[in-house]
């Protein structure tokens, strides 16, 4: 049987030519969402009931959903942040 | 009737008084002795096919004894055979090849088996067991008793009387001149083509009478050179103790396992005295003598076939002899096959252990927790054996994690073969964790836990093959599918106290937690885990700093199998990288070590950059040296495993490439053989070490040996780079951009 590894590697190669026609920067994108399915190769052997592309796809989801809410809770930090600036701010002025 | 206390140092047929037995005494004698040792094989088929059998074995052999019987075949159960009595073992292979031709259609049971593993079985012998003996003038056991266990962890051992035979040079590399045989108290050169040497040698084996020849290339060059001179000049050879007996000796063999070519040369076998080539034994480098003996003791093989197999063989014949007290049929063939299966359950149930992907990256203060034998212990706790696991047993309960049923109440030959491995295996390591490195014991017992752990590990492995005699894939699957379970729940508990877990590997957790860095700081997380998973977890050690580098090929793909690190005692640990490798060359892989120890030097993480500029002057000085041609030669050979036979290759490589230069020089390599090569300039790329001309030292490719040193040296260095990129300002600056050397463009990049 193939290791999930192997199967990436079969996937990437398959998929060459779909790399090649994409523009640049999207080659790098492109190339993004196979090093989340390398990252999550483990938890996609244990979910081996998924088509391994499903798999792969999966992966690339939720390295996409952690930065989404990394990216969230930094944007309430900036929010936190900027209230307490205006607070300040507007205390500054009152003084 | 005569009675001794002895040790059994070796056991083997005799055409007509059944079993050989020599034992070193304890009044210093060497005695032979001889047992009648009745053989019992049976056979299985249509009633009418068995009674032929019956005729056919009457002609062939009067004097068998032929008896109905029921005895339990592991996989079918229950099962009616014919049991044939043989009144000596010596009968059996030619008779067993016989029925085999005339009788395809009979199923033989216990036809194969090694003579010391049925003694084993019956009398509980093993080799330098302490034994109780009775016996007559004619030097026939009447009463044999074994006063001491396999499983005693400080068995009372005879002086073996050792000599250590040698040539003066590597015979592949060039034509050895002289034998040296070294003695307790002397050392002697003897000349191969001198016929005065046979007698010399001679000499020796008999003013001493060693009990053991340990040699280097004895089974391969040595004792075949000496036994082609001895029979030329017709010159009787005194290696065999045994007057009456041959010597043994089998073919070299090339075999396919685990994904790697192996390669056992040719074995020469005394009889009556061992003979162990260093060279020939199976992870001499790993475990040494005392490994071997312990392989042996453990899996009653004789020391001299302990030594040459492999830790499936010996794994194999523990449950031989379990199977054989236990009355189980050992077939000559494996004639199961594997269950039918639809594609989805064949990937659901095909994986191996647990591996995750590391977090990349250099980290503090890292505890590495290993499950204590694992496998063994799950095989053990869980009774997993081909016959307990997936069986109709009114007794079998459903492990709900796994979908498995599994019968708990009847232990299954596997677990009792393993459980007193295990038992013992436990109980050195718990000894080792108390004894001093300089302690006699420590190097003895160290090599035996290596001797037992690879018997451990191919015993799960062993499952898993398909001709394997008590092999089931689908007992292998459990334990992998148990294994992955307890890792999962491992990680789970870690997590629940706050631990971040860095990486899973098989048996292994690496994990941290801010504020955790001695060995107390752990306890409660080894708790937890202990007490979810019901198995056995040790901290190995807490690591000052590990690295879990990327792989070459991209900066945010982990490698699994790839780390070093520093533990809090100086240790350091690495794996998968260019040091641990054997196609390094000694030269790359020293320094890279050399780096690794001045790092070992640095407190802890923050004081790491204190050393980098030692680092960087020893890189300096290692290129220099490097380039003005200062290192010796067989520093930079690389040492790689032939794969294939010459005309298999189908492109060009470095080894293809050696191995033609050698074969055009009349000298042959096998698949699974080492061949040792320099990189050179020019077409040919590679050179072949053991080629007799002399190596012209301008032809070495030291730009390319430049470049693979650089990379070693990087594999290192750049995790610890990227670490303090935020404070570059206060690193030396050739981690920035400017090389110190020309050569020292690619440190970064490469």
């Amino acid at each position: 049987m193939p290791t999930t590894t192997d199967l990436i590697h079969r996937y990437e190669a398959r998929l060459a030519k779909f790399r090649r026609g994409l523009p640049h920067e999207y080659k790098l994108a492109f190339d993004d969402l196979f090093i989340a399915a390398y990252k999550y190769r483990m938890q996609e052997s244990l979910a081996s009931f998924l088509q391994p592309f499903e798999g792969f796809l999966l992966s690339g989801w939720l390295e996409d959903h952690r930065e989404l809410m990394k990216m969230r809770e930094m944007s309430h930090d900036v929010m936190r942040l900027r209230a307490e600036v205006e607070n300040l701010r507007r205390k500054k002025t009152e003084t | 009737m005569n009675q001794f206390t002895c040790w059994l140092l070796d056991i083997y047929i005799h055409p007509e008084r059944g079993v050989v037995l020599w034992f070193l005494c304890d009044d210093g004698q060497r005695r032979c002795l001889y047992q009648e040792f009745p053989v019992t094989f049976y056979a299985a088929g249509q009633r009418h096919r068995l009674h032929d059998l019956c005729i056919f074995l009457k002609k062939e052999l009067p004097s068998i004894h032929l008896a109905e019987d029921e005895r339990r075949d592991l996989f079918y159960g229950s099962t009616v055979v014919l049991a044939a009595r043989l009144n000596s073992p010596y009968d059996l292979p030619a008779i067993a090849r016989r029925v085999v031709d005339i009788f395809p259609d009979i199923t033989l049971y216990d036809v194969d088996l090694n003579v010391a593993l049925r003694h084993a079985a019956i009398y509980g012998t093993f080799p330098l067991a302490l034994c109780q003996v009775a016996s007559d003038e004619s030097d026939t056991i009447h009463e044999l008793k074994v006063l001491n266990s396999k499983w005693d962890i400080n068995p009372e051992m005879p002086p073996l009387r050792t000599i250590v035979i040698e040539p003066d040079a590597d015979p592949f590399h060039a034509k050895p001149e002289n034998i040296v045989v070294h003695t307790p108290k002397t050392t002697a050169k003897l000349n191969i083509h001198d016929p005065a040497s046979l007698g010399f040698f001679n000499y020796i084996l008999k003013q001493y009478d060693p009990d053991l020849i340990l040699s280097s290339h004895g089974d391969t060059f040595l004792l075949p050179t000496l036994l082609e001179q001895s029979k030329k000049r017709n010159h009787p050879l005194l290696l065999n103790r045994d007057p009456n007996a041959e010597i043994t000796f089998k073919k070299e063999r090339s075999y396919f396992a685990y994904g790697q070519v192996v390669y056992r040369g040719r074995q020469v076998l005394l009889a009556g005295r061992l003979h162990v080539d260093m060279g020939n034994t199976v992870m001499w480098d790993d475990y040494n003598f005392d490994g071997v003996l312990e392989m042996a003791r453990v899996s009653s093989l004789s020391i001299q076939t302990a030594a040459r197999v492999s830790p499936g063989t010996g794994i194999s014949s523990m449950q031989i002899i379990t199977a054989l007290q236990q009355g189980i049929l050992i077939p000559l063939n494996k004639e199961q096959t594997e269950n039918e299966k639809t594609t989805s359950e064949l990937l659901e149930a095909d994986k191996g252990g647990l591996i995750g992907d590391p977090e990349i990256g250099l980290h503090a203060n890292v505890a590495e927790l290993d499950f204590a034998q694992m496998y063994g212990a799950l095989v053990v706790q869980f009774n997993i054996s081909p016959e307990t696991v997936n069986t109709g047993r009114p007794t079998a309960e459903l492990i709900p994690e796994l979908g498995i049923l599994i019968d708990r109440d009847h232990p299954g030959l596997l677990p009792l073969t393993l459980a007193p491995l295990v038992k013992k295996r436990t109980n050195l390591k718990h000894r080792l964790l108390v004894l001093s490195q300089n302690d006699c014991r420590y190097k003895s017992y160290k090599a035996q836990v290596s001797a037992h752990k690879w018997l451990i590990v191919t015993c799960i492995g062993y499952l898993g093959f398909k001709s394997a005699r008590f092999g089931c894939i689908e007992t292998h699957e459990t334990i992998l599918a148990y294994s992955r379970e307890v890792m999962l729940r491992a990680q789970e508990a870690a997590e629940d106290l706050g631990h971040q877990v860095l990486h899973r590997y098989v048996d292994g957790i690496w994990i941290k937690k801010s504020g955790c860095n001695t060995l107390q700081d752990f306890q409660p997380v080894i708790d937890k885990i202990v007490n979810r998973t019901g198995l056995p977890i040790v901290l190995n050690g807490v690591f000052k700093w590990i690295v879990f580098p990327h792989s070459r090929r991209n900066k945010r793909i982990a490698v699994p199998n790839s780390y070093f690190g520093i533990f809090q005692n100086g240790e350091i640990k690495t794996r998968g990288i260019e040091t641990r490798r054997h196609d390094t060359a000694p030269f790359i892989s020293e320094t890279q070590m050399e780096i690794l120890e001045i790092l070992a030097k640095a407190p802890d993480i923050e004081h790491m950059q204190d050393y980098l500029a030692e680092i960087d002057s020893l890189v300096q000085g290692k290129i220099s040296d490097l380039c003005s041609g200062c290192v010796p030669p067989e520093k930079l050979v690389v040492c790689l495993t032939v794969s294939r036979n010459l005309e298999e290759f189908k492109t060009p490589s470095p080894v293809s490439i050696a191995l033609g230069q050698l074969e055009s020089a009349g000298k042959f390599l096998r698949p699974g053989q080492r061949i040792r090569l320099l990189y050179v300039l020019g077409k040919a790329r590679a050179r072949a070490w053991d080629l007799p001309e002399p190596l012209d030292l301008r032809t070495l490719d030291i730009s390319r040996y430049r470049r693979l040193l650089l990379r070693a040296v990087n594999t290192i260095l750049e995790p610890i780079k990227e670490h303090y990129a935020d404070t570059l300002s206060s690193m030396p600056v050739y981690f920035e951009k400017q090389p110190i050397l020309a050569g020292m463009e690619g440190w970064i990049t490469l």
